[in-house]
């Protein structure tokens, strides 16, 4: 009887046992190899000779003030990317979503064509068509109406900003398809009991549709956090982490210091450290999602 | 058949196999070759590879690379050994990432009788030697090259500008000699839309100098020639930086200067050649050119056409080596044989290439080092212009700083310049406190590498 028991419990495992042994491997083995090279000194130009370290890269990481402020750009750029594009997200799904709206295929199939470009070409596009300080589509726009035109890549104030617009313009697709599939679960009955109360559109958002959303919000935040905390090739594509050191993200810094810096301890570190906030951001956000689907239930 | 018969036959059958063999490998070499662009990599696809498999049968692939991922995936290549490429470029502040990697070529230099000496001495310490293989010969340049100075000769000549410029500096408007004389000269072109400029009305704006200032190898590669033209080496024979010199800040708030009130803005997009367009379009009275951008410059759909005066970079007046002129580093590159089957073919390409067809190379490339290049009457007629570009160039080759050959260099002295320069255009950090921290973060790495205590 425990024997079999036993059987019960750990058939369930030999079946999942492929799978796990391979997330072991692909998953698995980078991580560690990436954790072993921050315990070390590892040099391109040198690369089999690697001397242990201990945890003197995080000490002299944590005690750079350029990966500090890296840090503090990250997160302006994560918490941007992840308003805008959860934002826009309902507002163009709630509007997708609304009786009058024709052609919604159509489109939902444009709204989806910035998602499928690869970022560096975004980046690229967005750079010269419109961030572009003389041709660029918004300072045409702005010199029209008799505006300015700002360099808006060439400055501090501005490139940061610029470079999150960018990002979330990518993300914003993401976020609207699955709001919009969230919306169309909404029964009627409860737009009808709120018309029948007298909300409008803005109170129907609000109190019917936003808290409705909940789940979804957490789930799109998730994915929109883990993509923006460690883009590279946008950014890359748009600013090189310029002007100065104004749109250096963690994941640019790191890139500098493993490949122009040759120092690949130091950026396995940095890496490793992202992989750390990272884990704890989606673990507390599951958390939180956890507790969400069971209050609903 | 006669004993004699079966003999002759065995012996005319074995080589004919024996040849066919021969042909049959020769056939079968492929030398693969990873390039940086330009005019050198074309002429090496579209015309060296081509015409040499049309004599020797062996078939040369050049594959050109993007400039800021050709040393990332060749170190990459290289350190997983995987032999996809024979030959690699060369750049001497790159070298350390693949000193394990490529063969030396003495041996084959004696066996085929390359003549080293055909290059000036500069060129030879700098592309084909390294502290990282002290005694041995580890590449071939191909374009070794440095910056210099371009000046718009017809806006120099004007007499209203010569006049103008005698009112306001009590001295004659000529190409500058120093870079505070640079300063003074790009300060005085620089001239909004509607200004007048050389007796005509400007459309639009007209800068006094630029280089590339984007971020990174731009801004890098723009500074690190000022820099060197103060004397600093970066370092001294004993690894202890020469960096923590008051004149290192000197030149850094210079260089911003002169870049933040003289240069146009888009110059902070430039990476390297973009801005000569500006130039050639007649919206820049000076810049910084590499030898590369010749051709940019002198189109003839350009207004700079034959109008450009070309000369060495200015010298830094009191620099601290008492250099007479200004000082680039000596930059550009060579090639390197990597540890492959194929390095001995490798090398009997490149020695047809640059030496064989040295003054072929000069044409097809547009590049010029040896003796041979400068002398060559054929070379000179080649276009127009070569007359006065190529006499100053040779005298820009006479003063060049030679990179140190150390593992360390692109991180400590490239990418140390990077931080820097970064740091004080941006206004992140004073000159004083980017000095500071780049003192230590190269004393940090010579202490790591083992070179200090």
């Amino acid at each position: 009887m425990a024997a079999s028991r036993r059987d019960k419990f750990t058939r369930g495992w030999w079946f999942i046992l492929p799978g796990l042994i391979l997330m072991a491997a692909i998953v698995g083995t980078p991580l560690f190899m990436g954790f072993r090279y921050s315990l070390h000194d590892v040099f391109l130009y040198s690369f089999h000779t690697q001397n242990f370290v201990g945890l003197e890269n995080y000490r002299r990481a944590f005690a750079d003030p350029l990966y500090v402020n890296s840090l503090r750009i990250t997160a302006i750029f994560t918490i941007g990317c992840v308003i805008i594009s959860v934002g826009m997200g309902i507002l163009i799904a709630f509007l997708l979503n609304a009786r009058q709206v024709k052609f919604r295929a159509m489109w939902m199939a444009l709204f989806l064509i910035p998602f499928v470009m690869t970022p560096v070409v975004g980046g690229i596009a967005w750079r010269f068509f419109i961030w572009q300080q003389e041709v660029g589509v918004l300072n045409q726009v702005l010199t029209f109406f008799g505006g300015p035109a700002p360099y808006w890549l060439l400055d501090r104030e501005t490139a940061l900003w610029a470079t999150i617009i960018t990002n979330s313009w990518h993300l914003i697709p993401l976020a609207t398809l699955v709001f919009y599939a969230a919306l169309t679960t909404i029964p009627d009955e409860l737009h009808e009991a709120g018309r029948v109360d007298g909300a409008g559109p803005f109170q129907s958002l609000w109190y019917i549709v936003l808290p409705m959303l909940r789940p979804h919000i957490l789930f799109v935040s998730i994915i929109i956090i883990t993509s923006a905390f460690r883009e590279f090739d946008m950014i890359w594509a748009l600013t090189g982490g310029g002007p100065g050191r104004s749109t250096t993200v963690l994941s640019i810094f790191a890139y500098n210091r493993g490949i122009a810096n040759q120092d690949m301890g130091m950026a396995n570190t940095i890496a490793f450290t992202m992989f750390i906030i990272m884990a704890v951001v989606a673990w507390l956000y599951i958390t939180l999602y956890r507790k969400t689907l069971g209050d609903k239930a | 058949m006669t004993d004699l018969t079966r003999k002759t036959t065995i012996a005319g059958g074995l080589a004919l196999g024996l040849t066919m063999a021969g042909s049959a490998m020769a056939q079968d070499v492929t030398i693969r070759w990873a390039l940086h662009p330009g005019a050198e990599a074309d002429a090496v696809v579209n015309y060296f590879a081509p015409k040499y498999e049309e004599e020797t049968g062996i078939k040369v692939i050049g594959e050109i690379l993007p400039p800021n991922q050709l040393r990332d995936q060749m170190s990459i290549e290289a350190i997983g050994g995987t032999g996809r490429w024979d030959l690699g470029y060369h750049s001497p502040g790159w070298f350390g990432s693949f000193a394990d990697h490529v063969v030396d070529l003495t041996p084959f230099i004696e066996e085929h009788g390359f003549d080293v000496d055909a290059y000036p001495q500069l060129v030879i310490d700098s592309h084909m030697k390294s502290d990282a293989r002290p005694g041995e010969i580890i590449a071939l340049p191909t374009t070794p090259a440095a910056p210099m100075l371009i000046v718009r000769r017809d806006w120099f000549e004007h007499p209203e500008e010569q006049a103008a410029f005698q009112a306001e500096f009590g001295r004659d408007l000529t190409v500058p000699a120093t870079w505070a004389e640079l300063r003074d000269v790009a300060g005085f072109f620089t001239r909004d839309a509607g200004e007048s400029l050389a007796g005509e009305t400007l459309d639009r704006a007209v800068y006094g100098w630029a280089d590339a200032l984007g971020a990174g190898a731009g801004i890098t590669r723009s500074f690190i020639v000022v820099l060197y033209s103060t004397g600093v080496s970066g370092w001294d024979a004993d690894f202890t930086p020469d960096i923590d010199n008051p004149i290192v800040v000197e030149a850094a708030e210079y260089f911003v200067d002169l870049a933040e009130n003289t240069a146009p803005r888009e110059a902070q997009n430039w990476g390297f050649l973009e801005g000569l367009d500006m130039f050639r379009d007649g919206r820049l009275a000076t810049a910084t050119m590499w030898p590369q951008g010749v051709g940019t410059v002198e189109d003839e759909a350009g207004s700079a056409a034959g109008n450009t005066g070309y000369a060495p970079l200015p010298v830094w007046e009191d620099n601290i080596a008492g250099l007479t002129q200004g000082t680039p580093f000596l930059g550009g590159g060579g090639v390197f044989i990597f540890d492959t089957p194929n390095s001995e073919e490798a090398f009997k390409f490149l020695k047809w290439m640059l030496q064989d067809n040295e003054i072929e190379w000069g044409k097809q490339s547009e590049q010029f080092s040896t003796a041979g290049h400068f002398a060559s009457e054929e070379l000179r007629s080649l276009r127009p212009y070569y007359p006065d570009f190529l006499p100053a160039y040779e005298q820009v080759l006479e003063s060049v700083f030679i990179r140190q050959g150390i593992p360390e260099y692109g991180a400590v002295m490239w990418n140390g310049t990077t931080e820097f320069i970064t740091d004080v255009f941006s206004g992140d950090l004073t000159a004083q406190q980017a000095q500071t921290r780049w003192v230590n973060e190269m004393t940090s790495a010579f202490r790591r590498a083992g070179y200090i205590q």
